[in-house]
């Protein structure tokens, strides 16, 4: 349990520390960043060939390496865990999906046909959530959080989300850091191996403390607030603004984007 | 449960995020008349919290590990509106600071956890508690809530899973049983772990059960008074 959490918070303190390299992509304004991820991915999900995917994954790895990410890290943090899972799940496919066969084994008096079909369903499939992945996780670690969020109250979401939002994010880390110490002090104390249902109930009266804590401190950082002025307005500081480069982006982005749709529809290309 | 990217089809995305967005616009409709700024870092401070708490994990059969979604604890002390603008913004930041969920699919997940996860636990313990209203009938009502809850989010997520069919390779039967089970076991774990939460506050500070709900008119309020047991 505590393994957990110390991965999970060493993960957010190192996602912080990329944004404020000196890349390509951390220069470009996080609204259009963000718009052009999107674009970017639901190009992803709507292909249904595998060479039209080649070519953007040539295009992830180039932004990566202009934005100067460590290029092994990024590849590992990409291809595990959801892509990882995708493949896994995938792994019956080949064998139940009609096509031409490639090879046929009889295990245990069942017979099964490994198709071509089948192969390149898994890829495609694989393949895709992979870029899906690996285009977002660009975004993440080019991007600041609190960038983000103001690029989000561009586009038009209620001033209440976008306060809270800002708010519970700067209080995520005293939270777990909290949990932490609770949890370590609970094991501490502990001598033997808890049954299933001792570790849940123990959870709950952690959750249940953690809520109350969460309650009290809601209320002192109101006042907290009020004192400096809090009138529930959401002011910022820094200003964003669109530059030449961000347009450039934006038409890059675009353009590769409709070369690899109409890609995915010519006929010259059969995979 | 959260869906990737690249897991659903385009039109299940557009379609669950419409519906989505359906629900937040009258969940911010009702916030902004209800809630005034001091309720503003109160329910940050929660948020917060939840999403620490998301990350710690309780065992399940089979050596394997599950963690709280929170929606029917949310729902039932904030009320359900409250609660699917709480989820909306852990969903939200767990996409954009873990990678854990995606873009295209942030309208379903949003769905599944933050609506259907967050409305029918309250929906589940409103009823239990209007046929009885005593303490027990609040802890099973808190149990059944979370339980019937996890499931039915389950469920949603293995039915849009199922039916983006040029995407995800597995049909609706297989992704729903897949989705439904799985979920079942970690429902019973997340009903264990509400009604010691329920239980801890209703020990110490029983007036956090009373905190106004911000809850769709029709449905009506929950009503915990420190009578109740």
């Amino acid at each position: 349990m505590i393994k957990e959490l110390l991965k999970a918070f060493e993960d957010m303190v190192y996602s912080e520390r990329y944004p404020s390299l000196d890349g390509s992509l951390q220069r470009i304004d996080p609204t259009v960043k963000l718009f052009m991820t999107t674009i970017f991915i639901i190009t992803i999900v709507s292909m249904m060939k595998i060479t039209p995917l080649i070519l953007l994954m040539g295009v992830v790895l180039l932004l990566a390496i202009s934005s100067k990410l460590p290029l092994k890290s990024f590849l590992f943090r990409v291809t595990f865990f959801i892509p990882l899972f995708a493949g896994i799940i995938t792994l019956p496919l080949p064998f139940i999906t009609p096509g031409r066969a490639l090879a046929s084994f009889t295990i245990a008096g069942l017979s099964l046909n490994l198709t071509y079909e089948g192969i390149y369903r898994m890829i495609l499939f694989t393949f895709r959530v992979w870029l899906s992945v690996a285009f977002l996780t660009l975004l993440i670690s080019t991007t600041k959080f609190n960038d983000i969020l103001h690029a989000l109250s561009r586009f038009k979401l209620p001033q209440i989300f976008i306060m809270m939002a800002s708010i519970t994010y700067r209080f995520i880390f005293n939270f777990i850091n909290e949990g932490y110490r609770m949890i370590l002090a609970r094991e501490s104390r502990i001598t033997r191996k808890q049954r299933r249902m001792e570790v849940m109930k123990t959870l709950g009266n952690i959750i249940g403390t953690l809520f109350i804590r969460a309650y009290e401190r809601g209320e002192r950082v109101y006042f907290a607030m009020l004192a400096r002025g809090y009138s529930g307005e959401l002011r910022s500081v820094n200003g964003l603004k669109v530059h030449v480069r961000d347009w450039a982006f934006a038409i890059i982005t675009i353009s590769i984007c409709s070369v690899v749709i109409m890609l995915n529809y010519i006929d010259l290309v059969i995979w | 449960m959260h869906i990737p990217d690249g897991f659903l089809d385009l039109h299940i995305c557009a379609i669950t995020y419409l519906a989505t967005i359906v629900f937040w616009v009258f969940a911010f409709r009702r916030a902004r008349q209800v809630i005034d700024e001091k309720h503003i870092p109160l329910m940050a401070t929660l948020t917060a919290m939840f999403f620490a708490a998301q990350m710690m994990n309780y065992p399940i059969i089979g050596g394997t590990t599950a963690h709280i979604l929170g929606g029917p604890i949310l729902a039932i002390t904030l009320g359900p509106y409250a609660g699917l603008i709480s989820m909306s913004i852990i969903l939200l930041i767990q996409t954009f600071l873990f990678g854990d969920g995606g873009i295209t699919t942030l309208g379903a997940n949003v769905w599944n956890m933050g609506i259907v996860g967050v409305f029918i636990p309250y929906m589940v313990c409103l009823l239990i508690l209007k046929i009885k209203s005593s303490k027990t009938a609040l802890f099973i009502g808190v149990f059944l809530a979370a339980l019937v809850g996890d499931v039915l989010a389950a469920i949603f997520a293995g039915l849009e899973l199922g039916l983006s069919t040029l995407t995800f390779p597995y049909s609706v039967p297989i992704a729903v049983t897949a989705m439904g089970l799985h979920h079942f076991v970690i429902g019973v774990g997340e009903g264990i772990v509400s009604m010691a939460i329920i239980s801890i506050l209703l020990k110490v500070r029983p007036d956090l059960m009373e905190i106004p709900k911000i809850a769709p008119l029709w449905m009506g309020e929950l009503r915990f008074t420190t009578k109740v047991g």
